[in-house]
């Protein structure tokens, strides 16, 4: 009762997974960030102490004093659950250390000199788009224009304070190292840490998708094994055949009922698993296929009501089994619902051959009812019932185009009213033989 | 005479089965289990005590403690000996092809029956069940 409970909250369901894929995003980017402000702090020092022993001392002073203090302010943020302004301090922490450099190094030595730490201005922009998800997301489009804007700015403008002696030939190669060096590190480990998420995302689906076919598994057993033993318990009444007419009649309308809402629980579990599962393909025998829904339909129908097979050349073929069972059923299935059993020989007639591109080709004829030229045009849509006998779900013809889309095959269907149904299928061979 | 052995964890089903198998073979004898731990049990008793195997077996899939494929399992080593004239069935409600083909690849099984079972199942059961009687008292 539990499962179709669940089953039946279906928003409730959606919502939870949406919310869950949504919270490994933000889960991720808040790691993310937590760990570029402990990165941030470990950089900082090092970065500092390799200044200080170059007696870059101002560059030094700068980078500990605009950071340390922004580092542990953002931390303390984080802690308290104020992840945007955590998030905001630290990049703003990062982007003015940077700026401050590129500006003392102009002024003391130049302009164009020490340029090169711009390029942490990349692993910035791609840490940005990383560390704000789910609803901070648009913060992050902002501030990653932002730093884009910013970037283009500092190179293109020539603002500098002093003019200083320029720095010699080895400091501007220690410098270019070191930023490309760091730069690049930070870059590399953030298109890994991307590849590795979306791996994980992957994952994730391809998990509840395999839930959710054991779900829909459970439920489809579990919705018709009640509804199934109303069905035989009802034909057990039948077969006693009291002398009520009345009484039979509610029995055979019950049945009919019954029969009717079995068949929409199969499609319902048809369409579900063809929309969700990937394309299996296996080799196996059409005729053979065909002969067991044959065997399978055998009592549904009157004696004579006659099932035909014609075939040209050998019927294996390379596609999704279950999927092609689908089709099959479906269609054999409708000529069987709508014979004329007022006819002398309703059949139907299977043939299955090749065409000019080696498509397996599949073409369902029968002499039954026949749907009316206004008719054709709708029969693949959605709950679309031709009749109003009350037989069909207005699923089946729907999930056989949905299937055929799938595996990119064709469908075409011909008809006149009161003479029968002609259906042509074509389905693409994929390296058979 | 035929003897049907029903191994079903759902009662209705039990009860339904049952009396759709007395209506349309009345000679037979049907016992049925709940469980088929229970129905294991007992088999194996038979076999210990070399007593007389039911000729059918109807067994669902979808059962607690133990599905139909581990009862399958079990009859396996015995289809070639004591268990040699049982005929096994499954009977299930599962719609999937991959459970159909699962059954269907134990050499041993004689069909992959849906529920309900119905006249025509049950008399294509009986049948099978007197032609296989006919040849081996034939060979007797």
């Amino acid at each position: 009762m539990s499962r179709l409970k669940d089953f039946l909250n279906i928003d409730g369901s959606l919502q939870r997974q949406g919310g869950a894929s949504e919270s490994i995003l933000v889960t991720k980017g808040n790691q993310v960030h937590l760990f570029l402000l402990y990165l941030a702090g470990v950089y900082m020092i090092v970065f500092a102490l390799i200044n200080y022993y170059y007696d870059d001392k101002v560059v030094a002073a700068i980078v500990n004093v605009c950071s340390l203090p922004f580092v542990i302010l953002s931390y303390y943020f984080f802690k308290r659950g104020w992840t945007i302004a955590s998030k905001l301090l630290n990049l703003t922490q990062i982007i003015i250390v940077i700026i401050l450099i590129f500006l003392v190094t102009r002024s003391q030595y130049g302009p164009n000199n020490g340029d090169s730490i711009l390029v942490f201005f990349i692993p910035v922009f791609i840490g940005t788009m990383i560390v704000f998800q789910g609803k901070e997301k648009k913060f992050g489009y902002i501030f990653a224009f932002c730093i884009l804007i910013l970037m283009s700015f500092l190179i293109l403008s020539d603002f500098h304070l002093g003019s200083d002696p320029a720095y010699t030939q080895k400091q501007i190669q220690r410098e270019l190292a070191l930023n490309l060096i760091g730069a690049a590190i930070a870059t590399i480990m953030e298109v890994i840490f991307i590849l590795l998420v979306s791996n994980r995302i992957d994952e994730e689906l391809i998990k509840t998708n395999r839930e959710l076919d054991n779900f829909v598994y459970s439920v489809s057993h579990d919705l018709r094994s009640p509804l199934l033993s109303v069905k035989g318990l009802l034909s057990l009444m039948l077969e006693r055949k009291s002398g009520d007419e009345a009484l039979n009649q509610y029995l055979g309308m019950a049945e009919k009922s019954v029969n009717h809402l079995d068949d929409t629980i199969r499609e319902i579990l048809a369409y579900s698993r063809n929309s969700r599962l990937g394309i299996s393909m296996e080799t196996f025998d059409l005729k053979t296929m065909a002969e067991q829904i044959f065997a399978d339909l055998r009592f549904v129908v009157e004696d004579n009501f006659s099932f035909r097979i014609e075939a040209d050349g050998s019927t294996e073929m390379l596609s999704d089994k279950s999927r092609v069972n689908t089709i099959l059923r479906n269609m054999i299935g409708n000529a069987v619902k709508y014979r004329r059993p007022d006819i002398a020989d309703p059949y139907v007639l299977l043939s299955l051959g090749r065409n000019a591109k080696g498509d397996v080709t599949i073409t369902i004829a029968d002499n039954g009812e026949g749907i009316s030229k206004d008719k054709l045009e709708k029969v693949f849509d959605m709950f679309y019932r031709g009749t109003s006998t009350g037989q069909g779900t207005g699923l089946g013809l729907y999930i056989c185009r949905e299937i055929l889309n799938k595996l990119d095959g064709t469908i075409r269907i011909q008809s006149d009213i009161g003479r029968g149904t002609t259906i042509a299928i074509s389905l693409p061979q994929r390296a058979s033989n | 005479m035929n003897n049907y052995l029903l191994v079903e964890d759902d009662e209705i089903f039990l009860f339904l089965h049952e009396h759709m198998i007395k209506i349309f073979d009345p000679t037979a004898e049907v016992s049925t289990m709940k469980s088929s731990l229970v129905a294991v049990q007992y088999l194996d008793d038979l076999i210990r005590n070399g007593e007389k195997m039911p000729d059918c077996i109807l067994v669902d899939l979808n059962m607690p403690e133990m599905n139909g494929f581990q009862f399958l399992e079990f009859c396996s080593p015995h289809m070639n000996g004591p268990m040699q004239h049982v005929h096994v069935y499954m009977v299930t409600s599962s719609l999937y092809e991959s459970d159909r083909e699962k059954a269907l690849s134990y050499s041993f099984i004689k069909g992959f029956k849906e529920k309900p079972l119905s006249k025509q199942v049950v008399d294509e059961i009986a049948a099978l069940l007197k032609e296989e009687s006919g040849s081996q008292s034939c060979m007797d």
